[in-house]
């Protein structure tokens, strides 16, 4: 008994300590993602039939209500795109006068969430897609409202990815309104966020929106991160205390984005 | 030397604790879900201490890592001390009632958590708060009907 206590303690502390990040075991930490998505997909299927009778089911009026309502959507964003071709083009103007080079575009894939993973004090999302679908740590994930968090895991049909609330996680952000930069940290908490390092005389407000900066060259510039709900200055402190909620609704919704980087490598 | 029969049991329970472990639950709710696998564990342990061991343990807690996301081994460690101790003292643990059996549990699954927070600390994850014992009190609740629940199976079956 006490010696396989050791050989299994031993095994565990190599496992963690030695062989976890050891690149010859990359097949099977990904069998290991996608058997866990198997298992949270089978533990969903309940759930997802439940929902899925619901929408078998649904009225015809419901459904041409819900048709109504789209067409309208797709109209103003329509609108909205023509805008934006506009606004893109300009904007290229203004670039090649700057002289800067210009961003190319970003595209996007569309995963499923399978499910939350189940640790309490982490944030992770288990998501359909791989590395089959070209999905790669550190793919930064979208929401339909910002931006959720980035692919930290990937195994060859389903990924793992953590959510910027995570206790972990952080992302260099900038105030959309002043230009100011920060850094946002997640706090375990679904709803907030701190920004840290923020002197007590910058310009920022509580409402301010802040959006990804792009330093730090994993998060495309420009997603909507957050809104400024609290920003606390104590007297005698030299930094405030700001507090932010995630603009992207983290426990909401069954679709995520992945941002394909268009950028030739190195170019950043 | 009796013949080990129903194998199959043993796996079997252990995957119904893994998948319970994954049913999609609100967010707010996760904190109080009770530690399905260590309880599943220890109570073959507990029945079967010659067949289920600090290797099993040791299977049982990877597959818990790898099922959410804790690097693989950190939930392992604990659950070999865990069951190390149930081990040594399964004798004494059986003559106690429900309640006292369901202490011992939450106590040793708290042990196996605050093991697994301390590694992952070392490893670079960061916990803020003591949330992480809350499944410890809660599987306290579902020692007793875990237990009946898997002596009613193991009985029926003849696992031995």
């Amino acid at each position: 008994m006490g010696w396989r206590a050791a050989l299994g303690i031993g095994c565990c502390l190599l496992l963690l300590f030695y062989v976890r990040d050891h690149p010859a075991l990359e097949a099977p930490r990904q069998f290991a993602v996608d058997t866990a998505a198997v298992i949270y997909r089978v533990a969903a299927a309940p759930k997802s039939a439940f929902i899925g009778l619901g929408d078998f089911f649904q009225t015809h009026s419901a459904l041409r209500a819900d048709k109504a309502r789209l067409e309208q959507e797709n109209l103003v964003l329509k609108g909205q795109t023509q805008k934006l071709a506009a606004v893109l083009a300009e904007n290229g103007r203004y670039r090649a006068l700057l002289r800067s080079a210009e961003t190319l575009g970003r595209e996007v894939m569309v995963a499923e969430i399978i499910a939350m993973t189940a640790a309490p004090s982490r944030h992770e999302l288990v998501i359909d897609k791989g590395s089959a679908d070209a999905v790669y740590v550190g793919q930064p994930l979208l929401g339909a409202d910002g931006l959720m968090g980035q692919v930290i895991r990937v195994g060859q049909y389903s990924s793992q990815a953590l959510l910027i609330t995570d206790a972990t996680h952080a992302v260099p952000v900038q105030v959309l309104r002043s230009g100011v930069r920060g850094l946002a940290e997640g706090t375990g908490a679904l709803n907030r966020l701190v920004v840290r390092h923020i002197a007590a005389t910058t310009d920022i407000k509580e409402g301010d929106t802040l959006v990804t900066s792009g330093l730090g060259g994993l998060f495309p510039a420009g997603y909507p991160v957050a809104t400024i709900t609290t920003i606390i200055k104590q007297p005698g402190s030299s930094f405030s205390q700001v507090i932010a909620v995630p603009t992207a609704s983290l426990d909401r919704g069954r679709h995520v984005m992945l941002a394909i980087d268009l950028m030739p490598a190195g170019s950043q | 030397m009796i013949a080990e029969r129903g194998s199959w049991v043993i796996v079997g329970s252990i995957l119904i604790a893994l998948l319970l472990v994954a049913i999609p639950v609100p967010v707010s709710w996760r904190e109080y879900t009770p530690d399905w696998p260590l309880l599943f564990l220890f109570y073959w342990v507990l029945a079967l201490p010659n067949r289920v061991g600090v290797l099993s343990a040791c299977v049982v807690g990877i597959l818990t890592d790898l099922l959410d996301g804790s690097p693989a081994g950190a939930t392992a460690i604990g659950a070999v001390m865990a069951v190390l101790v149930i081990l040594v003292s399964y004798q004494r643990i059986r003559q106690f009632d429900g309640l006292k059996q369901g202490l011992v549990m939450a106590l040793l699954i708290s042990l196996v958590h605050l093991v697994e927070q301390r590694l992952e600390t070392f490893l670079g994850w960061q916990h803020s708060s003591t949330a992480f014992l809350m499944p410890a009190a809660v599987s306290f609740l579902f020692w007793v009907p875990v237990r009946n629940c898997l002596r009613f199976f193991r009985r029926y079956y003849e696992v031995q």
